[in-house]
Formats: C-alpha cells, sequence, structure tokens
C-alpha cells in the first residue's frame, strides 16, 4: 500500500510505501574461509527487513575459526528469535586449524612443499623473495583455502 | 605389454592369413627384403590396439588390398601386467572388435565391440583420437616405445603421455593422496579463473566481478543520498534563514513607519518655510531691481551731465588745434613738390648716362668684329694656299701612272707563272756540252738553234734541245742525246701565255721590272697621302662650312663694322679705348645713381611728411565731427533722464527711501533662511526615502514569507524521503560491498597463489627428477657416439631439445647434428624414455627400419645397447638387413618372407 500526502497546493506529494500482509522466503548460502566472516553474516541477518514474516533458510560451510564459535551461537540464537521461521545447516562447517601441524598430513611431495612455502610467506618477517601479490594476509588466506580443500569430505 | 604374435588377413599386400610368431620377451629381429609387408604388420598391431574397430575414412579403404573384397583382420596376442590378451578386430566390412584373456590355457572373451577398443586403448593410451585412425598424439606410451619406419625422431609428446612420464618418473613429485587434493584445487581455481589466468566472465565470473559490479551503483546512491542529505540541510537552513529575513523586515518596517510620520510633519513645516521664503525672495528682488534702477539712473544722469561738459571742452580744443594742422599741410605739400622737381631733374641726366655706357659697348663690339674680321681674313688666306697644295698635289698625282696594290699582286704572280714556266722549260730541254780540245765547228742538226756553231779549243759549248739533241762534228761524228719523252710545246705555250699576260699588266707602266713597279707604287702612296693630308687641313679650316658662306660671313662683318664707323666717324682712324670707355660710363652712371637715391629719399620724406598731416588734419575734423555727435546725444539722454520734472535732491531722497526697502526686504529672507538651515536637507527627500524603505522591508516582508512557504514545503519533501537513514543505508551499503570486494579479492588472490605455489613446487620436483631421464641419454649416447656431442637436454615435453658439449658455452640444436648423431640421440632418449616407463612392467619397442644413417662403428655399439635394453624390454626390429644384427646375442629372427611361403 502507498500512502500519499500533499502538504498544500503545489507541494509535491510525499509517497510512504506501507508493507500490509505476505512472507518472505530467503536462502542464504555463506563459505567461511576467516575469523570475522561469521560476524558479518549475523549483521547481513540482522539487517534484513521484516523478519517477522520472513522464513530463512541457512547454510554456511566452511571453516570455522574458534573465536566464531560464540558468532554462530548468537545467530542461532536471532534466528529462533526474530524470524518467523528459520533454520541453519552448519554441518558443512570445519574447524579452523589452531597451528601448522596439519601441514605434516599433507600428501608428501609438491603439496607439502607448497604448503610449507605459503607458511613461509604468510610469515610477515620472511626476508626471502615474494612474488607478486604474494603479500603475508593472501599467503594465510592460501594457506587457509588449501586446509579447507584439504579437508573437504571425501579428501 | 609384451607381443606375443601378430596374425593379419585382407590387409594390404595380405591377402591370405599370416601369422608371426612368436615373439620373445628379449630381442626380436623380423626381417625381410623391400615390400614384404614387415611395417605393413607393425601398422596392423597398432590399429589392432589402438584404432576403434568401426573407423572409417580413405585412409582405413586403403588398407583394403588392391582388387579385393576382404575385411582387414588383425589379431595381436599380449601380456599385460601378467595377464595373456588376444585381441581380434575386424575394420570396413561387419566391424567387430573383442577382446580376449587367457584363462586356464585358452582365451575367454572378456569385451566386445567399443568396450573392448576402450579396454585395450587403455592399456596404453588415455588419450584416444576424435575421427579418423590414431595419430601418434593418441599412441600413449607408444609414441616413445614405438618408432615407425624411419622415423626414430622423437618429437615434443603430448596428450597424457607427459603425465605418464611424469607419474612413472618419481612418486615424490605428488605423493599418494596427492592427485585429488591437486584436482581440487585445480577445480577451486578455475572456478575463478581462465588458464590462462584471467577472471572468469560472464555468469560464471566469480562474486567480486559482480560487487565490482555493484559499488558504483552504490557509490551513485551513496552519492544521490548525500546530495538528499545535502538538499534536506539546504532546505532547512534557508527556512531559517527565510523566517529570519522575514523577522528583520518586520522590525526594520515598524521602525521606518515611525521614521516616516516624524520625517512628514518635518516636511510639512519645511514647505511652509520654503513658500515664505520664496516670497521673501521675490520681495528681496522687486525691491533690489527698483534701487538698482533708481540709483543706475541717478548715476546716469551724473555721468551723462559731466560727459557732456568733456566733450564740449574737447570740441573746443580742437577747433582751436585744426588752423595749425591746416598751416602745416600746406609747408608740406611744398616742400614734396620741390623734391619732387629736385628728383626728375636728376632723372634727367640719365639719357647722357646711357649714351655713355652704349658708345662704351659699342666701342667694345667694334673691336671684336674688327679681331673677327681679320680672323676671317687669315682664315680665307690659309683656305686658298691649302686649295692650291692640294690642285698641285692632284695634278701631280693625275700625271703619275702606279700600280697599285691589287695590279702589283697580279704582277708578281704573272711573273712567278712565267719563272716557273722557265724553269719546267729548262729541266725540259735535254742539254750536250762539248769541251773541244782544237777549235773547229759543229752543226746542230735538231735542238735549239739549230745551224752551225764555232768551238774554241778548251770553251764548253752546250746544245739544248728535246726530244733529242743531234749534233754533227763533221769528220768527226754525230752526235745524239736522248731524253726522257716530255711536253715541251705546252710548257713554251704556258710560258708565252705568262709573257703575254706580264706585258699586258706592265705596259700601262712602261716597265715590267718589279723594283721599279714597286717604286712606282711607293711613290704613288706618297702623293696619296700628302692629298689625303691637304684635304685634311682644308676640311680643318672650313670647319664644316663652305669658302662663300665664310666669305659671305666675312661680308656681314664688314657691313657692321662700316655701320659702326658710320656712328663714330673718329674710330676709322683711332680706334677706340673700350675699356677706358667703360670705366668713364661706369663712374657716370654711380655718380648718377647716388643723385637718383638721395632725390627720391627727400622726395619720399617731404611726402610722407605731408601724408602725416594730411592725415592728422583730417583726423581733427573727424574727431571734432564725432564730439558734436556725442554732444548731441549726451544731450538728448539727459534730457530724457531729468524728464521727470525732479531735482537731484528729491531723486536723492528717493533713493534712500527704496534702500530702506530693500534693507528691509532682505533682513525678513535672511530669518526664513536661517530657519530653513536649521533643517538641513530637504525632510521631503527623507520622507520619500523612508517611504521607499517601507516599501522594500513590506516587500522583503511579504517576499521572505512566500519563499519561506515555498521552503518548508521543500523541506517536507525532503523530510519525508529520510535522508539521514537513506545515507546511512547507502554508506553502509558501500562499506559492505568494499568489505566483500576485499575479502573475495582476497580469497582470489589467495586461490591464484596457492596455484601457482603448488604448480612452481611441482615443476621444481619435476625439473629435479626429469634429470635422470637426460642423464641416462646421456651415458646412453656418449657410449655410442662418445663424449663430443656432450650432455642431452630435454624439453617440457621430454622431447630433445639441445646438446650441451662439454667444450662449448653454448648449447647446439638437435637440428644442427648430422643424420647420424641426429638418430643416435633420438635412439637413446627413447631408450631411456622408455627405461621409465617400464619400471612397472616389460614394455615392446619396436623399431622400424631405423638407424640407417649410422656407421657400422657406432651400430656394432647400438647393439650391445639393445642388448642390454632386451634385459628389461621387448626389442622388435623391423630391418631388409638382417646381416647388420647377426652378432646380437640372443636375438631371435623371425624371417618374413620364409613364413609367407610357408603360409
Amino acid at each position: 500500500m502507498l500512502i500519499v500526502e500533499i502538504a498544500e497546493p503545489g507541494a509535491a506529494p510525499v509517497i510512504t510505501p506501507i508493507r500490509t500482509s505476505g512472507l518472505a522466503w530467503r536462502v542464504i548460502e555463506e563459505e567461511l574461509r576467516q575469523p570475522g566472516d561469521l560476524a558479518r553474516l549475523r549483521e547481513r541477518i540482522e539487517a534484513l527487513e521484516n523478519p517477522e514474516t520472513t522464513l530463512l533458510d541457512l547454510r554456511v560451510e566452511g571453516l570455522l575459526s574458534a573465536q566464531d564459535r560464540d558468532e554462530l551461537a548468537r545467530i542461532e540464537e536471532i534466528l529462533a528469535s526474530r524470524f518467523l521461521f528459520a533454520r541453519i545447516d552448519a554441518t558443512a562447517l570445519r574447524l579452523s586449524p589452531s597451528d601448522d601441524s596439519w601441514i605434516a598430513g599433507l600428501p608428501a611431495g609438491a603439496l607439502r612443499e607448497a604448503a610449507t612455502k605459503l607458511r613461509e610467506l604468510a610469515d610477515p618477517a620472511y626476508a626471502g623473495l615474494r612474488q607478486e601479490g604474494a603479500s603475508p594476509d593472501v599467503a594465510c588466506r592460501a594457506l587457509l583455502e588449501l586446509y579447507a580443500l584439504a579437508s573437504e569430505r571425501g579428501a | 605389454m609384451i607381443l606375443r604374435s601378430i596374425a593379419v588377413q585382407g590387409w594390404r599386400c595380405f591377402a591370405n592369413p599370416v601369422s608371426v610368431e612368436p615373439f620373445t620377451e628379449g630381442l626380436n629381429v623380423l626381417h625381410a627384403p623391400n615390400a614384404t609387408g614387415k611395417s605393413t604388420l607393425f601398422e596392423a598391431m597398432r590399429l589392432g590396439l589402438l584404432d576403434a574397430h568401426g573407423v572409417s575414412g580413405r585412409e582405413v579403404e586403403n588398407l583394403r588390398p588392391w582388387g579385393r573384397a576382404l575385411a582387414p583382420t588383425v589379431t595381436v596376442e599380449f601380456s599385460h601386467g601378467g595377464t595373456e590378451y588376444r585381441v581380434i578386430k575386424r575394420f570396413l566390412d561387419h566391424p567387430s572388435a573383442e577382446l580376449e584373456r587367457r584363462e586356464n590355457d585358452s582365451f575367454v572373451r572378456v569385451a566386445e565391440s567399443e568396450a573392448a577398443d576402450e579396454k585395450i586403448r587403455e592399456i596404453l593410451t588415455r588419450n584416444p583420437p576424435g575421427r579418423g585412425l590414431s595419430q601418434p598424439k593418441n599412441w600413449g606410451l607408444a609414441q616413445v616405445l614405438w618408432a615407425p619406419q624411419g622415423t626414430l625422431v622423437l618429437g615434443k609428446l603430448s596428450g597424457d603421455l607427459v603425465v605418464d612420464i611424469r607419474t612413472a618418473l618419481d612418486a615424490q613429485v605428488s605423493g599418494p593422496g596427492s592427485g585429488p587434493l591437486e584436482e581440487r584445487i585445480e577445480a577451486a581455481y578455475l572456478r575463478f579463473f581462465t588458464t590462462g589466468g584471467r577472471y572468469i566472465r560472464g555468469k560464471d565470473a566469480p562474486a567480486v566481478a559482480r560487487l565490482h559490479e555493484s559499488l558504483p551503483a552504490a557509490i551513485e546512491a551513496q552519492r544521490a543520498a548525500e546530495e538528499q542529505q545535502r538538499v534536506f540541510e539546504d532546505a532547512a537552513r534557508r527556512v531559517e534563514d527565510l523566517r529570519a529575513r522575514r523577522a528583520q523586515a518586520r522590525r526594520d518596517a515598524e521602525g521606518l513607519t515611525k521614521s516616516l510620520r516624524e520625517a512628514r510633519a518635518l516636511a510639512e513645516a519645511y514647505r511652509g518655510l520654503v513658500s515664505d521664503k520664496a516670497q521673501r525672495v521675490d520681495r528681496v528682488k522687486a525691491t533690489e531691481a527698483q534701487h538698482s534702477e533708481f540709483k543706475q539712473r541717478i548715476e546716469t544722469i551724473k555721468t551723462a551731465t559731466k560727459e557732456l561738459v568733456d566733450v564740449r571742452q574737447a570740441i573746443a580744443q580742437l577747433r582751436s588745434e585744426l588752423p595749425s594742422w591746416v598751416r602745416e599741410v600746406e609747408q608740406q605739400a611744398i616742400e614734396a613738390a620741390r623734391t619732387k622737381t629736385a628728383l626728375e631733374d636728376v632723372r634727367k641726366t640719365r639719357g647722357a648716362n646711357e649714351a655713355a655706357r652704349q658708345r662704351a659697348e659699342r666701342a667694345g663690339r667694334y673691336l671684336d668684329e674688327l679681331r673677327r674680321a681679320s680672323g676671317f681674313d687669315d682664315r680665307l688666306r690659309r683656305i686658298a694656299e691649302a686649295s692650291e697644295t692640294l690642285a698641285q698635289y692632284k695634278l701631280e698625282r693625275s700625271r703619275l701612272v702606279a700600280p697599285d696594290a691589287k695590279m702589283l699582286r697580279a704582277i708578281r704572280k704573272a711573273m712567278k707563272d712565267h719563272d716557273d714556266a722557265q724553269v719546267r722549260l729548262e729541266a725540259t730541254l735535254i742539254t750536250l756540252e762539248i769541251v773541244p780540245e782544237s777549235t773547229g765547228a759543229l752543226f746542230v742538226v735538231d735542238g735549239e738553234d739549230p745551224g752551225e756553231r764555232s768551238l774554241s779549243a778548251g770553251v764548253p759549248a752546250q746544245v739544248k734541245g728535246s726530244p733529242e739533241v743531234v749534233v754533227d762534228l763533221p769528220g768527226i761524228a754525230r752526235l745524239r742525246a736522248r731524253g726522257p719523252a716530255g711536253s715541251i710545246a705546252e710548257i713554251r705555250i704556258e710560258r708565252e701565255k705568262a709573257e703575254r699576260k706580264l706585258k699586258t699588266l706592265t705596259e700601262a707602266f712602261g716597265t715590267a721590272d718589279l723594283e721599279a713597279l714597286d717604286a712606282l707604287q711607293d711613290k704613288a702612296t706618297q702623293l696619296d697621302e700628302r692629298l689625303s693630308a691637304a684635304q685634311t687641313q682644308i676640311d680643318t679650316l672650313v670647319a664644316g662650312e663652305t669658302v662663300e658662306q665664310i666669305e659671305t660671313e666675312r661680308a656681314t662683318l664688314a657691313a657692321v663694322i662700316s655701320g659702326i664707323v658710320a656712328d663714330y666717324p673718329d674710330w676709322h682712324d683711332a680706334a677706340p679705348d673700350a675699356e677706358a670707355l667703360r670705366a668713364l660710363a661706369d663712374a657716370d652712371k654711380r655718380v648718377f645713381l647716388a643723385a637718383l637715391d638721395t632725390a627720391e629719399a627727400a622726395r619720399d620724406a617731404a611726402q610722407s611728411a605731408l601724408n602725416a598731416a594730411s592725415q592728422q588734419r583730417g583726423m581733427v575734423e573727424m574727431r571734432i565731427e564725432e564730439a558734436d555727435r556725442r554732444e548731441r546725444s549726451l544731450g538728448a539722454k539727459l534730457a530724457e533722464l531729468t524728464n521727470d520734472g525732479k531735482s537731484e535732491g528729491e531723486r536723492a531722497n528717493e533713493l534712500k527711501g527704496i534702500s530702506l526697502a530693500w534693507e528691509a526686504a532682505r533682513a525678513g529672507l535672511e530669518q526664513i533662511t536661517a530657519k530653513l538651515g536649521e533643517f538641513g536637507d530637504d525632510p521631503g527627500i527623507a520622507v520619500t526615502t523612508l517611504e521607499k524603505q517601507l516599501q522594500a522591508a513590506d516587500d522583503t516582508a511579504t517576499k521572505a514569507l512566500e519563499q519561506e512557504k515555498s521552503e518548508e514545503g521543500r523541506l517536507m519533501h525532503a523530510a519525508a524521503q529520510g535522508p539521514y537513514s537513506a545515507l546511512a543505508r547507502a554508506e553502509e551499503e558501500v562499506a559492505r560491498l568494499k568489505r566483500e570486494i576485499a575479502s573475495e579479492e582476497l580469497r582470489l588472490a589467495a586461490i591464484r597463489l596457492l596455484r601457482t605455489t603448488v604448480e612452481e613446487s611441482r615443476n621444481a620436483a619435476l625439473a629435479a627428477v626429469a634429470a635422470p631421464v637426460e642423464v641416462a641419454a646421456t651415458r646412453t649416447l656418449q657410449r655410442i657416439a662418445g663424449n663430443r656431442l656432450g650432455r642431452v637436454q630435454l624439453g617440457e615435453a621430454f622431447e630433445p631439445t639441445q646438446m650441451m658439449p662439454g667444450s662449448a658455452d653454448v648449447p647446439v640444436s638437435i637440428e644442427n647434428m648430422s643424420g647420424g648423431e641426429r638418430e643416435q640421440i633420438y635412439l637413446a632418449t627413447r631408450l631411456a624414455l622408455a627405461d621409465v616407463l617400464a619400471k612397472g612392467e616389460r614394455q615392446l619397442v619396436v623399431l622400424d627400419d631405423v638407424l640407417v644413417a649410422t656407421d657400422a662403428g657406432r651400430l656394432a655399439r647400438v647393439m650391445r645397447i639393445l642388448e642390454e635394453a632386451a634385459q628389461r624390454l621387448q626389442v622388435l626390429i623391423l630391418t631388409c638387413h638382417p646381416e647388420r644384427y647377426r652378432g646380437m646375442d640372443g636375438a631371435h629372427f623371425l624371417d618374413l618372407e620364409r613364413i609367407l611361403s610357408a603360409s
């Protein structure tokens, strides 16, 4: 519905849309790769309009860092309290590595060498030659990507 | 794979069934003469193992024996992975394929048709051909292991073979379990990037591309929200400004209304004073004019009266001066007449002076004319003398007959012709000279001057003649002398002709002597020169005139002289002194001119004095007349001014009364002016200004109110759009997009780095493990060709690319090697790669008619190497020169020709 207001003769009309009824179906699929991803997802969910008339299907996968576990609980709480209906599928989430010991578990050869190289590049104090774009941030993220790919189901 | 047997039928040259077996697991040499079918067997084995049975096309049609409707069929038995297989394939007509496996000493069918094709192919390659027969790139391992006829060259390996080789080279490149993870890494990479490393475009483009596409719109929305907010804030600010402006205008109008009321009262009082002042000014002006007029009249009467007295005195004075000026004029007139007479007297002496000057000039001319007459006389005398000389020369020249130069040249030529004829005549004559010893006589019978001649003892006598001379010496002998025959008659005619011409030419001059003729010519020339000189002298004297003209001029001059003498007869006897006469005339003239100047000056001075006196008298008379007119005018004016009948005292009293009235009017005016001065400027101007300001303040208030209403409308409209919340949303959206872009770009960069790092690690490992192949190939090559060729270097696809000789700093391309060296390099590389590929199982190596360019010495070393290779590989050599391989230990020879004849 629209409310059209005209203050006085010659004044511009003011149009206000008014939601009156109906349900919204939303599906959100999110792949988590780094700490903070889940916080951004929570903000995005909080910003959704009219949650009381929204049905939400949330699917998350990827890496779950230790500090993001509380965020996951907050999201579940928001889904349960604000939305008309909501469910979350977090079965594809894997815990982020707490250290680099997982590298030793990689297949020997090129992959393990690559992981070792990325670990060196991820160190800001690394004094060796860096190829273009191989900043510590990118190298750190590349390690996480490798970890995620290596820990996927069937790997 | 180990080959056990090959059987074909209906295949090119093998129309009937032929089976070649058994092949040992070591060295096998299949030999036969050319065109027996060795390579055909190899081809049948390749198609049986690598190609689909349903393949068609011209190439496959060519397999059918010429002129026969047979279906090419091949049967290959082989072992692989410890299992014995048999494949039977039929092509073209009712094509079929069967794969059998030996089970309990008999072959059992395992697969047929396409399944059989696929299963067999998996043994050698995972890279089947798309259409048509398989190409080397589809051969898989056989690219290395099998060398077709004469093609030992190992090109760039392709298909999955490189992967197979790399896989076989060393497990350290990718350990167990690496494959799936590497595939996932590759898949993750290809989800976002093309193989060329660019972002995927289109519907499968990575999210960052969509985010980048969304960002400009979000930024634009943010900018629009900022603009919307700015519009709202501007509108609010303007409403506030307009309200303040309207309130101020209202306050200004109230103040102005009060000021206007006060100003209008002042203006009313001011206008009254101004009106009163105008009346008083009129009154002052009127009394001032009356006073001025009356005072002027009194002054005029006084002035006229005084002036009348002065005029009358002047008239009397002038009339008293006039007689003396009349007398002065008369005296000056007498003096002027006297000086004029004196001047006339002086002028009268001008004629005598002029006559003296003329006499002097005539004397000068008389003397000049006398000198000219004398010159004419001398000139005429010299002309007469020159004419006489000229006439004498002309007479002398006319008497002299002399040849000119042309005639003289003609005479010389005639003389020369005559002399030439004479010489030739002399030369033509025969001369007989007789020197007698005693006096006697001779008789010329034939010759010049015939007749008798006397002889004197000892005096030579000559007789000439032509063409012969005959002389009789009486009593002694007749002498006859002959010479060459010549035309003496013609020469004589020429000489006579020359004599006649000479005579004709010289006859007029009286001599034929050349010197005399030259003298005559010289004399004539001298006379001509004198004539010319005399004529030139005459021409110079007459100077372009004729003698008659000169004589006429002389006569004219004589008449002039006679005329002068007639005027001055005394000059006939004694010539005048022209200079003295001229000096005397000049002196008289100077005296005359001085007297003339003096007389003229006196006359001019007297005349000037007369004129001045006359002018002065006229002026006095004119001034008297003018004064009379002035007297009359003043009298009339005075009569008019005093016609009021008042006395001077009465007029003075009246003037005093008028002065008092004027003074009173001025005092009243000053009083009013002082009051007006207290106002400063005209209060009416201030009223007008205040009225305008009040109107402007009212307009400002009204306009501000209108604008305020309008801006309030805009403000409400802008407020209704929620600018603050819209801007906040837009900023949040832009920030979110930038965060997500950064996150996505970080992820994509990470995936790219991950893939690049893995690839670099793998390449580094591969480079390390490819080295053994190069080492093995180099070792084999050095055994064949020595150390000279150096080290084999392989390309990315394991093809030999160049050699690195130990003595050279730069690599040498394989193309620069000799034919024999190239096939040895390729053989060494193939064997090295075969060793790598055969690590898991013995493999079949086929060499079809290769090593054709290798010399016997190196071939012997190749034999040894092949013997060693046969310990690890099954080697099949196809050749038409079995004798070359006879020396190999353990070699199994199969004679195809014998097999064919047996079948």
